[in-house]
């Protein structure tokens, strides 16, 4: 497992360049607009789409016929990609949130609560994100498969312009008022499904 | 145990293709060559080998043991080398080893280190920068360095120059000094198998013409070069494959069916492979 997600950040790093780019591109904005969620927005989605980035690497140098005639389950090979995006994640998570949480203490930036709250939010979101789209990739390929990531990618673009303000506010209502529980329930929920489906899918794969 | 690889009545049917009933046993200690056209099944009977395809029926021994229900403990010894190298194109070949080492609980890093100064890889390259043959090299380095007992190479020496080629096949020659160690390679390039192999097995559109020792192989089968008035007169069951030239018939005999004289030239590995196919469509 540990080899398989060595090999993923190894050969993520000639991505880091442009990802870096981003990064000082997007903090940049975030102070000059004393706003972090652009930037927490930006780097916990690449973050999350790192394990894609990465499957579609593995596919041009056929990295997993290779893999799996080393000693490595094909369960492992499915788990190593969903820890590598949740991993990641996580770092993102940490780095941005202690970057906001410093910045609000000097008095740089203000409304640090409300963008750490932002960030919570966006890192469920990305979860949900990852585990919808990785199924399909495990499945029909990076390639068959992005166009139905494009389609999960929209949903939630269409679901913010279909549903009408006042029940969005409720809805905010709703999750602060106990509502976050179900929320985190069904990340949860939806994660572990997900990853099921990628090992059920993956297992009977033929390569 | 006395066998490398035990291959019981493997079948895997796709609808436009079915490798059949292979029966196939490689004994320690030697080079089996897996040979056939393409689309013969060559790469499919090493793939169900490896698990990456599931298999109809059949069972597949390796090493001793199952190869369903020890997997990991078989692939543990085991060395492959796929026609491409499977690393990802920004790797060096110390990013090979970083990995590596971390899957296989044998990686002897001393090995490693050998074999790239042995083969002149170039430490600084990615595999991208890397020529087809140092590609080849630095996956035979991966696949040597972990004590493996079985090395299964598919197609490894394709698009390869012969000096190289050749290099790759004293390589192989050398492994298998170690009689706990056994070679599983397929090709068409059969002269390069006639140099190291010692059993030859034949693939034909799915089915497994003949698996036998080299030396038999080639004791028993002749070539003849006779007229075509000659060729009416022989016994027919003793012809395998035969080809018409301007000076009359070339023919692919067995020598133990042949009850006239007359002179039986040395077959080939490929002229064994080529005639048999060629007689079949006769």
């Amino acid at each position: 497992m540990k080899g398989l997600l060595i090999k993923d950040l190894i050969n993520l790093k000639k991505l880091g360049k442009s990802y870096l780019m981003l990064f000082v591109f997007y903090s940049v904005f975030a102070v000059l607009s004393k706003n972090g969620s652009m930037l927490g927005a930006m780097v916990l989605l690449l973050c999350m789409m790192a394990p894609i980035n990465s499957l579609s690497l593995d596919e041009l140098s056929h990295w997993n016929e290779y893999a799996l005639s080393l000693p490595v389950s094909r369960k492992t090979l499915v788990v190593s990609k969903y820890l590598l995006g949740i991993l990641l994640g996580l770092a993102a998570m940490l780095l941005i949130g202690g970057g906001v949480a410093l910045l609000g203490a000097l008095g740089v930036m203000s409304g640090t609560g409300s963008t750490l709250l932002a960030l919570v939010a966006i890192s469920g979101v990305s979860i949900v994100y990852m585990a919808l789209i990785l199924p399909v990739i495990f499945r029909l390929g990076v390639e068959k498969g992005r166009l139905l990531m494009m389609m999960i990618l929209m949903i939630p673009t269409v679901a913010i312009i279909l549903l009408p303000k006042l029940k969005a506010e409720a809805l905010i209502h709703w999750i602060a008022g106990g509502g976050w529980m179900i929320v985190l329930a069904a990340v949860i929920l939806i994660f572990v499904l997900s990853l099921d489906l990628s090992i059920s899918f993956v297992e009977k794969k033929e390569y | 145990m006395n066998n490398a690889l035990e291959l019981i009545g493997l079948r895997k049917a796709y609808p436009e293709f079915v490798l059949d009933d292979i029966n196939l046993t490689l004994p320690a200690g030697s080079i089996m060559g897996l040979i056939g056209e393409n689309g013969a099944g060559k790469s499919t009977t090493i793939k169900l080998i490896l698990n990456l395809l599931r298999r109809d029926a059949g069972e597949i021994t390796v090493l001793g043991k199952d190869s369903k229900k020890e997997e990991m403990a078989v692939k543990e010894q085991l060395g492959v080398v796929f026609d491409q190298a499977c690393f990802p194109d920004s790797f060096r070949p110390r990013d090979v080893e970083t990995v590596l080492k971390r899957l296989y609980r044998g990686w002897d890093s001393q090995e490693y280190s050998q074999y790239l100064d042995r083969f002149e890889l170039p430490g600084n390259k990615t595999v991208k920068e890397y020529s087809r043959g140092m590609k080849t090299k630095l996956s035979i380095a991966a696949a040597l360095s972990h004590h493996a007992r079985l090395l299964i190479l598919d197609e490894p020496t394709g698009g390869l120059d012969p000096v190289v080629r050749d290099e790759l096949l004293d390589v192989l020659l050398e492994y298998i000094q170690d009689d706990r160690n056994s070679v599983l390679i397929s090709s068409h390039l059969i002269t390069d198998l006639e140099k190291i192999a010692d059993y030859i097995a034949f693939l034909h559109r799915g089915k497994l013409i003949f698996c036998e020792n080299k030396e038999e192989l080639l004791d028993r089968y002749g070539m003849i070069n006779c007229t075509q008035a000659q060729f009416e007169e022989l016994d027919k069951a003793a012809v395998l494959g035969r080809r018409k030239n301007q000076f009359g018939v070339e023919a692919l005999v067995d020598r133990r069916r042949m009850k006239q004289g007359g002179p039986i030239e040395r077959a080939s590995i490929e002229d064994i492979m080529l005639y048999i196919i060629k007689g079949e469509k006769q």
